[in-house]
């Protein structure tokens, strides 16, 4: 920073000791330079060390516990899924919530194949299909949470991002992103915390922040490779891309390869509720899975009151029970590779 | 081209080479600078969309031709005067009015019960243009009033306009200030080398470590649907703390860069949030903006130049014509009409009060009323529509707590840990003139250097946001 100085003063000091700087205050600025990017290298290495993304730990952890059901999406899935109630209405012993916040298509096909679930499992991929066929991870955050659910270093040096290549780059961008969200964490967790000791109330601080302070990035934005792709591969807006270019087959090849049964929901949504049986691109990828045998379950038109979204897809608590209710008619309903939507009748 | 993308490093590189390197000297180094500087004005401006040099030209070459007609036709100044404004006011108004003019025409009509189907305007809105337009404006309308004499080099009227420095964001440069530094020689001075860059780094740790940080929360609460007041009056105080550090920080890497270059570009802000009452506040916040508004709108407005006291009521009438133009200069939309009527109502009411009032509350008080106010200012600003204002005014303050209060914390903490940044670089930034002539200036600089680029390569994103004020 400098001193502030108007337009009316001279823009150089009488004295400029830039012009001529003494050796031994030269030698010292050097030295701390290399002091102060040293320590800020150690720091961010020591932060990632230390901190991992809890949500895709968390959500390795539970796709490989064993439960015979898992939800697997994003923050939407996790605003619409009540697990519990969603065990109980489908009567089966446990529903595994192994959603990601901010994950895209090529995420939840990293988690299934570099962490299958139970033979047997069956896997309900639940996202807004733009994010589902998303055909480029558009910001650092996304590449590093992608890493993040890779087995690395075990891993291949291939991912699953429609060809994109982890390089080596990656892991430093892992580290970089960890050690920000450590400490956007941290700031904002620190008053929560205080807040809830004063107010002898329980929260949980990682639920309260999902929804707000996620880097919010387009979903898909201008046509354009991702870092490492190999050349050729072109990278297209999620609705254009046909679905057996988009990150589909690897799905349904993970899910194959787990020998697990597969369910893609098309989530509530409050735009469409007017109109849900138009046709989309929804309906395409619809139809790809159900050629593969995957079923398709769309809640578009569910009878979901609208005072139940905080957004277009994301609900508020209250309206949870209600979705997980309906879902459950919906699992229920559903063979392999069979299409439900209450609403339209097909 | 932004400030805060990779390309304007090496296109800044090259700027600082082209310019301090020629092998020139005199009269012809400086015109062969300035004729540098355009050409990057040019080539910045541009680098996304081209088309929108056709109407910075347009402006520079009006405003050039009425200023030379008016030194040469001195009786049709008036004419002239109006040719400018109605062209200039006339391009803006048509790239970022019309299409709000027409849909407000069409609501309006539809309230009475005539429906009407116009085609929707969807018409691009060049960036910067409020900001060159009103740059412009000053130097026609300074010749006008005597206050310039025009200037007969299109190169450095031309370069006046489009430094590129402030062209899209400000400061609002004055004629009288700007271009007498661009029609005397420069020379490069390595304090004034450093120091820029200081400045220019301090701008863009506001930018990417406090703006773009703070901005993922504020965002993610005024896409809420209908949420508590409670969350959207913090996230409003959160979005002081963005706006702030946003738009100054666009400021001090302009001024920054300008500095590299040789020029001096105004201060644009002076601790806004320490304001002890509206005026106050004006005086500090977006000055160059503000003071033009006071020159050339408020004080015509009141019917003179400031050296008559006019009425109450004029003063007032005065004071909502300038705070409603300011409004709508940031967007065309009702809620910066609301935005421009609501600090109006402010100035008038505390201007009445003090009339009024014998007390004068102590200067802490004083501060934090007037921040809380302002915090109101930026929910209005900042709010999706007029109807987050009406879920706001119908629900009770405390409505939904229960269900609010953890995201209240967690934005106090943004808030706190934001607004400490800025507080603390301020604090520093006033003492920093102590060490400028001392031998230990180029260690701490040194220092500062290493640090915000630590801070920069940490906290920036690949998905950069604009600054603010870009959409204005």
């Amino acid at each position: 920073m400098t001193s502030s100085t108007s337009a009316s003063e001279p823009v150089a000091p009488l004295v400029d000791p830039w012009a001529k700087p003494a050796p031994k205050a030269l030698l010292l600025g050097l030295a701390l330079v290399v002091t102060v990017l040293g320590l800020a290298a150690a720091g961010v290495r020591g932060l990632a060390a230390h901190v991992e993304n809890p949500r895709a730990s968390q959500a390795v952890e539970r796709i490989t516990s064993g439960a015979p059901w898992l939800i697997v999406g994003n923050s939407v899935a996790q605003s619409v899924v009540d697990p519990d109630r969603l065990a109980e209405r489908l009567q089966v012993s446990a529903v595994a919530q192994a959603s990601v916040d901010g994950a895209l298509g090529p995420h939840v096909a990293a988690l299934l194949r570099h962490h299958p679930p139970a033979s047997g499992a069956t896997v309900v991929v639940l996202m807004p299909t733009h994010n589902l066929l998303a055909g480029r991870l558009p910001s650092e955050t996304d590449r590093a949470l992608l890493v993040e659910l890779l087995r690395w270093p075990d891993a291949p040096l291939t991912t699953l991002a429609l060809g994109g290549a982890v390089s080596p780059l990656d892991l430093w961008r892992r580290d970089r992103v960890r050690a920000r969200a450590a400490l956007l964490g941290w700031v904002t967790a620190t008053p929560l915390r205080i807040g809830a000791a004063l107010s002898g109330v329980q929260v949980r601080v990682d639920d309260t922040l999902s929804n707000l302070g996620a880097e919010a990035g387009p979903v898909a934005g201008p046509s354009g490779p991702l870092p490492g792709a190999p050349p050729g591969r072109a990278v297209v807006e999620a609705e254009e891309l046909p679905p057996e270019s988009s990150v589909l087959p690897l799905l349904v090849e993970a899910a194959e390869r787990a020998e697990a049964r597969l369910i893609v929901v098309v989530p509530f949504d409050r735009r469409r509720q007017d109109a849900p049986c138009r046709t989309t691109p929804e309906d395409e990828a619809g139809r790809w899975l159900i050629e593969r045998g995957v079923a398709v379950v769309d809640m578009r038109g569910a009878p979901l009151a609208p005072d139940a979204f905080s957004r277009e897809f994301h609900l508020h608590n209250t309206g949870r029970a209600q979705a997980t209710d309906l879902l459950a008619e919906g699992l229920r309903a559903v063979g392999p590779g069979a299409y439900w939507s209450g609403a339209c009748g097909r | 081209m932004t400030f805060v993308q990779q390309e304007f490093l090496v296109f800044f590189a090259l700027v600082l080479a082209v310019t301090w390197g020629m092998p020139l000297v005199g009269e012809r180094r400086r015109v062969a600078q300035n004729a540098a500087l355009l050409v990057a004005s040019a080539v910045f401006y541009g680098w996304v969309e081209p088309w929108m040099l056709g109407l910075l030209l347009f402006s520079t070459v009006l405003d050039y031709g009425v200023t030379m007609g008016m030194a040469r036709w001195p009786e049709r100044r008036k004419a002239l005067l109006a040719l400018s404004l109605v062209g200039n006011l006339g391009m803006l108004g048509a790239f970022k009015y019309l299409g709000f003019f027409v849909q407000s025409v069409g609501d309006a009509l539809g309230a009475l019960g005539f429906v009407v189907h116009w085609p929707t305007l969807n018409i691009a809105l060049p960036v910067g243009i409020s900001f060159y337009t009103f740059q412009t404006l000053s130097y026609t309308l300074d010749v006008y009033r005597g206050k310039l004499t025009p200037r007969r080099s299109f190169l450095d009227v031309a370069l006046f306009v489009s430094f590129f420095p402030q062209l899209v964001a400000g400061p609002v440069e004055r004629a009288r200030d700007l271009l007498p530094q661009l029609e005397r020689p420069r020379q490069a001075a390595p304090s004034q080398l450093a120091s820029g860059l200081s400045l220019a780094l301090w701008g863009a740790v506001k930018k990417i470590v406090v703006a773009d940080q703070v901005a993922l929360y504020v965002d993610r609460c005024f896409v809420l649907n209908e949420p508590p007041p409670s969350v959207l009056f913090v996230a409003s105080a959160a979005f002081a703390v963005q706006i702030l550090a946003d738009f100054s920080g666009y400021t001090d890497i302009a001024r920054g860069t300008a500095r590299m270059l040789g020029v001096n570009l105004t201060h644009n802000f002076n601790r806004p949030y320490l304001a002890e009452s509206p005026s106050d506040f004006w005086r500090r916040w977006h000055i160059s903006f503000s003071s033009w508004i006071h020159e050339y709108v408020y004080l015509p407005l009141c019917g003179g130049s400031g050296e008559t006291r006019p009425s109450a009521a004029r003063r007032t009438l005065a004071t909502f014509g300038a705070l409603l133009i300011s409004g709508l200069w940031h967007g065309a939309a009702w809620k910066f009409v609301l935005w421009g009527a609501y600090h109006a109502t402010l100035l008038t009411l505390w201007r009445g009060l003090s009339h009024v009032s014998p007390l004068s509350p102590p200067r802490l008080l004083r501060v934090g009323l007037m921040f809380t106010c302002t915090v109101f200012g930026w929910l209005l600003f900042r709010m999706q529509d007029v109807d987050t204002l009406r879920h706001v005014l119908q629900t009770a303050p405390w409505a939904g707590w229960s269900r609010a209060w953890p995201t209240v914390y967690a934005l106090v903490g943004v808030i706190v840990a934001g607004g400490g940044v800025l507080a603390l670089g301020g604090a520093i930034e006033a003492r920093v003139s102590t060490i400028a002539r001392s031998p230990w200036r180029p260690t701490v600089e040194l220092c500062w250097w290493a640090l915000a680029a630590a801070l920069i390569f940490l906290m920036a994103r690949s998905t950069q946001s604009d600054f603010l004020y870009f959409r204005f």
